[in-house]
Parts: C-alpha cells; structure tokens; sequence
C-alpha cells in the first residue's frame, strides 16, 4: 500500500478521494455498496441553521452526459442534524466535512460556531454557490469583497479546518479564490454546479420546478479542470478539485493539475461504489509508477 | 442484501411493440415491490444517469425486467444484446404487504410489471390480476399473468377482455361479491388515484407504487421528491410502496 495521505491545513486525509455535498446523503446511505473507512472523508449535503424542504416539482433532468438538479438545498437543519445524525455517523474512520450555508452573514457566522462546537466534526465546507436558491447564496458566490469579509468572519468563531467552495459562475475564478484565501480559508473546494436549464419543447415549459438547476456530470469536467488549474496557480492553500468525476483518469488529471485532493459527485449515483473504487485505483496505479502522491500533485507541464 | 453490480444480459425479449424482457443474473434476493437502477455497464456517461425498473421476476439468482420504451435510454437498452454488460443496484425500496384472504392485483400499462412477482410470491388464498391496457395489440405477457392467476383484462377499446378502466372493473367486482381484502395498484398516477377512490368507497385497504424522476435511487440525491395530495414523500426511500391515503388531501 502506498501512502496516500495528503493534508488539508490541520486534517489529514488518508487518501485524497472524498464525496462531495448533496452526491452522498450523510453517508450511511453508501454503506451497503463501500467501506466508508476506505475514502479519505466525505461531505454531507449542504446543511442550514433551520430545516427546508427544497424545491417544488421536478428536481432532476438528464442532459447529455450530465444532469441539472433543482434540489433547492433540501437539509434537515442544523439541529437535527448536530443530535441526530452525526451519533450515527461520528463512529467511522474518516474525515467528516460538513458543507454549510445560510443567507446571511449572521446566519453562516452562527451556524458556523454551532458546528464547531462538534468535536467529530473535521472540516466544515462553506457553500457559497449553490445556484438553486434565489436570495442570499449566489450573491456571495459572485462577489470576492463579500467572499472576503464573510469567510473572515467565520474564521473568527471556528478553528476547524475552514474549506471555502467555489462557484464556477463567476467571470474569473481566482479572484474569488484569492479573496477566500486572503479571509483566512484554510483551502478552497471548486468547482460547484454550473447554472443551466432544460426546456419540454412539447410543452414549452421549463423542465425543472425551479426553471433553472445546476449542471453537473462529465460534461463540465473539462470546465472544472480549467477552473482548478488556475486557482490552483493562483493560491497557496490547498485546491480540492471535482466536477464530472468518473473514472480514475478523472481523479489523476484533477490531481495533476494541482488539487491536492478530489470530490467524486454525480457518479455516486451511478455506481454507489465509486469512491472506494477510485481510492484503490490510485493506490495501484502511484505502486505501479513507484511514483508518491506528492510527485503526482501538480506535476503538470507547462 | 443490496448490491451494485455489473452483470451480463442473459436474455433479451421483445414481447410488444414497445416492450421488452431483460434477465440477467443477480444473486440477491428482492421483495414484491421493490425496484432495481438499471445503467448500461460499459463506461458509457451518456445516457449518464441509471433508471429505475420494478422487479419483474427473481428465480434462483435470475432477476428479469419487463421494460417499456419511452425514451432515450429505455430504447438504447432495448437495442442492447445477450452478453452485454448491465449495472444494477438494488433491491431498493420498500415491498407490498403480503395479505392471506382475498388480494386483486390492479396494473395499468407498464404499471403492471411489479404485479406479476408479487402475485408469485403472494400467500393470498384467493387472488386475482385486474389488467388494463389500451387495446389487445399493445398487450404483452398476457399468458404468462394468466398461469400466476385469474386475470380479468380491461382495455380502453374493448379488444382485449371488457372495455372499462381497471377501477371500474374493481367496482363491478365488488358488486358482483368479490370483495378484496387489499388491492395493490400500479399504473398511471390517474388510475390509482381512481382505484383508490373505488377502494375507499368499499373499505377495502389499498396499496400503491408510485414513480417519480431519480437520480440515485438510494435516498442520496433528494431528487425523487414528490409532493403528493396526502404528503410530500422521497418516493425511492419512503416507496416506492404507499398506502392510498397519499392521494387524500390533507386536511
Ligand atoms: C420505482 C419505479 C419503478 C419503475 N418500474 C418500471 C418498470 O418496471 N418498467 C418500465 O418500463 N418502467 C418503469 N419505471 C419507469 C422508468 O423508470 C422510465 O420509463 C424510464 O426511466 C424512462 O427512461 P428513458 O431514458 O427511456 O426516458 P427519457 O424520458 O429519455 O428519460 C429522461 C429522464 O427522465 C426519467 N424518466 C422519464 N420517464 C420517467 C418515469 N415515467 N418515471 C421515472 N423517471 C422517468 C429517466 O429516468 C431519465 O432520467 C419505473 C419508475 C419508477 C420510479
Ligand atoms: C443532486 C446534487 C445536490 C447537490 N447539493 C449540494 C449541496 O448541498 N452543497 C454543495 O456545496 N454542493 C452541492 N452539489 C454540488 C456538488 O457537490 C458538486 O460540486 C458538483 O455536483 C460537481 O461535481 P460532479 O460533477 O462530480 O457532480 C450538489 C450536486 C448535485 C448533483
Ligand atoms: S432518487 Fe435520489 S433520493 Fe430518491
């Protein structure tokens, strides 16, 4: 076995294949198709201070080698979450990242300070992107002053490993990247869905009930590879890259373009089984090269 | 046990127009009722999501889908062959009850594709297939319900059995002094709504299968909400399996 261990600030992941928020329910829901103490950590769906319910009418449509999702950020709010979820899951051997939003500085400032009095927790993953919900989420997402101020803000209640996760709608990335950076986010997670839409044209009506979702999948993968490229040139904190996952040749490019570590999403759908495969796989293929994951990370040539 | 495996496809049937028969081997045993995602195995990321297929049939580690064409990936699967590699996750979902009196099975199109191993497996000492379909030509697998049980068919135009709606047929049943214990509804939102109503209308327990668009079928994606008259339901991980009240409204 090789060592696959990479560091995110102060947590160590023992391999660098997480799952990524709203692709992995809260985990359990895997257990009968993978060794969650085989994946480096995973994330659970995006979390709020209060429950929501999520968007009405259709949530998901098919696009060519990708989907759009419309879940609107469905959670059982922080609450229930904190007393009742994590005791079920606080027992396995891997990093628990909690991907939280809210929609307002106040709100992300307080659940931020609600989750770190978790012990278990390991990391928390502030969501700023989430294109499905009309006020508050997105306009953090775009505006690097804003990305600044508030990731300073929740840096102050946590001393949890803080990863900021990015939205690729913006004009340029590093920007937002660098101001999370400059806010004090130990790392950076890119990149989120995309905003896309699908139209009936039988019945000319929007597809989904919220006429626009977020596109995820293998289409954007050459998209999220650019993105995490460049943020990775960008910044010095660490990248977690993901964006169409699907294969171990997926995870390598990612890995080689700089990120040190990688979230598998939509293709747990597929294959429920997926990240144990792809953490395997990376152990093969680095013990086959006699190659380190050190080496691997960032060896792109320019 | 639920699993998430490659298999390869024994067998492929055409039995209608626009269905077909899909067997391929997989060990773990299901309950009536439950469902399985079906993808093609070969790598392929477009179509790129699985689709849930009821259970068709499971013998001895042979699990069989009875599978219409509808769309995109339902016709790339139906074009696929012996031999080629499928995934399938499963069994997911909850099942029907078992009932020991007097059960109809009510299905209507594609809808009656869960119906013929949950009346295999049922223990019901009296039970009876209620199936509609448009007409006799879009039939399919007619015999094979028929050596499960009693098989009163319905069709839209009257050239398949009696030309009323399954719920109409449970009516005229109840009436004649056939009355169930429980019915079991799959088909069309509409006719287990008005199955329901029939149902309530006689005091007779009903039980449903419901669909809904899915991402993952594992209760992962939260894709599959729907909000139903009687509540709003994660339709692969609390179903696909609920009882009739889901079409009341709430008061
Ligand atoms: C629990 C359950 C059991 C089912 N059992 C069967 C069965 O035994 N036999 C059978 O033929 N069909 C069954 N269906 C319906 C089947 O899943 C759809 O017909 C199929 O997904 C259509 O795929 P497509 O690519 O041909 O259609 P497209 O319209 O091209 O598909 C596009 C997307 O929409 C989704 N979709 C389209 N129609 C439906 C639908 N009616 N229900 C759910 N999702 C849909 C697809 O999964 C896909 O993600 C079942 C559905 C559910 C929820
Ligand atoms: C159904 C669904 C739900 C998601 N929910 C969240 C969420 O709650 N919080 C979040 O930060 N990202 C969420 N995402 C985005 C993913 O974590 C990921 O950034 C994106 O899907 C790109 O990766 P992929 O192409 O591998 O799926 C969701 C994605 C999908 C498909
Ligand atoms: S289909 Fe994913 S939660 Fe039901």
């Amino acid at each position: 076995m090789t060592d696959l261990r990479v560091h995110i600030s102060k947590t160590t992941l023992k391999n660098p294949i997480l799952t990524a928020s709203g692709t992995f329910g809260y985990g359990p829901e895997f257990e009968p198709y993978l060794d969650l103490n085989k994946l480096g950590g995973f994330c659970t769906k995006g979390i709020s201070l209060e429950p929501r319910p999520g968007n009405p009418g259709i949530r998901i449509v098919e696009t060519a080698s990708g989907m759009l999702n419309s879940i609107g950020l469905e959670n059982c709010g922080s609450r229930v979450f904190l007393d009742e979820t994590m005791p079920k899951i606080a027992h396995y051997d891997t990093a628990i990242i909690v991907n939280f939003y809210a929609y307002s500085e106040d709100d992300f400032v307080k659940l931020a300070a609600v989750l770190s009095e978790n012990p278990r927790i390991d990391a928390l993953e502030m969501n700023l992107s989430c294109p499905n919900v009309k006020q508050g989420g997105s306009a953090f997402g775009a505006d690097p002053k804003l990305i600044e101020s508030l990731t300073a803000a929740v840096r102050k209640v946590t001393a949890k490993t803080l990863i900021v996760k990015l939205s690729p709608n913006v004009a340029d990335i590093t920007l937002t990247a660098r101001a999370a950076e400059a806010g004090g986010a130990d790392a950076v997670s890119l990149i989120n869905t995309l905003v896309g839409t699908a139209v009936d044209r039988r019945t000319r009506r929007f597809i989904l009930g919220n006429k626009v979702g977020g596109l995820s999948g293998p289409a954007i993968k050459p998209v999220a590879l650019r993105m995490v490229w460049q943020t990775a040139k960008a910044v010095k904190i660490p990248v977690i890259g993901m964006g169409g996952i699907a294969t171990l040749g997926d995870v390598l490019d990612f890995l080689i373009v700089g990120a040190r570590a990688v979230q598998v999403g939509s293709a747990n759908f597929v294959d429920p089984g997926i990240a144990q495969t792809l953490a395997e796989g990376l152990d093969r293929y680095l013990a086959e090269r006699q190659e380190t994951i050190d080496q691997l990370i960032g060896s792109v040539q320019e | 046990m639920q699993r998430s495996i490659v298999t390869k496809i024994a067998d492929l049937m055409q039995v209608s127009n626009d269905a077909f028969l899909l067997a391929a081997p997989f060990e773990s045993e299901p309950l009536p009722g439950q469902f399985v995602m079906l993808s093609f195995g070969d790598g392929r990321t477009d179509p790129f999501l699985p689709r849930p297929i009821s259970i068709f049939d499971w013998e001895g580690g042979m699990l069989t889908l009875l599978i219409r064409v509808v769309g995109r990936g339902t016709l790339l699967m139906a074009h696929q062959a012996v031999g080629m590699p499928v995934r399938v996750t499963g069994p997911l979902g909850n099942s029907f009850p078992d009932e020991a009196g007097r059960v109809f099975f009510i299905g209507g199109g594609i809808g009656i594709a869960p119906l013929y191993y949950a009346a295999k497996r049922s223990h019901a000492k009296n039970k009876a297939f209620i199936l509609g379909f448009r007409s006799a030509e879009e039939s399919y697998l007619t015999d094979d319900y028929l050596k499960v049980a009693d098989t009163h068919f319905v069709s839209d135009d009257g050239s398949l059995g009696v030309k009323l709606f399954p719920h109409e047929k449970l009516d005229a049943l109840v009436k004649a002094g056939e009355k169930p214990d429980l019915v079991i509804a799959c088909g069309p939102e509409k006719m287990m709504a008005a199955v329901h109503e029939v149902a309530k209308k006689h005091g007779i327990r009903d039980i449903h299968s419901l669909e809904s668009r899915m991402g993952c079928g594992i209760g992962a994606c939260l894709g599959c909400r729907v909000q139903m008259p009687g509540a709003s339901v994660l339709v692969c991980k609390e179903g696909p399996v609920f009882d009739g009240s889901i079409f009341e409204e709430k008061k």
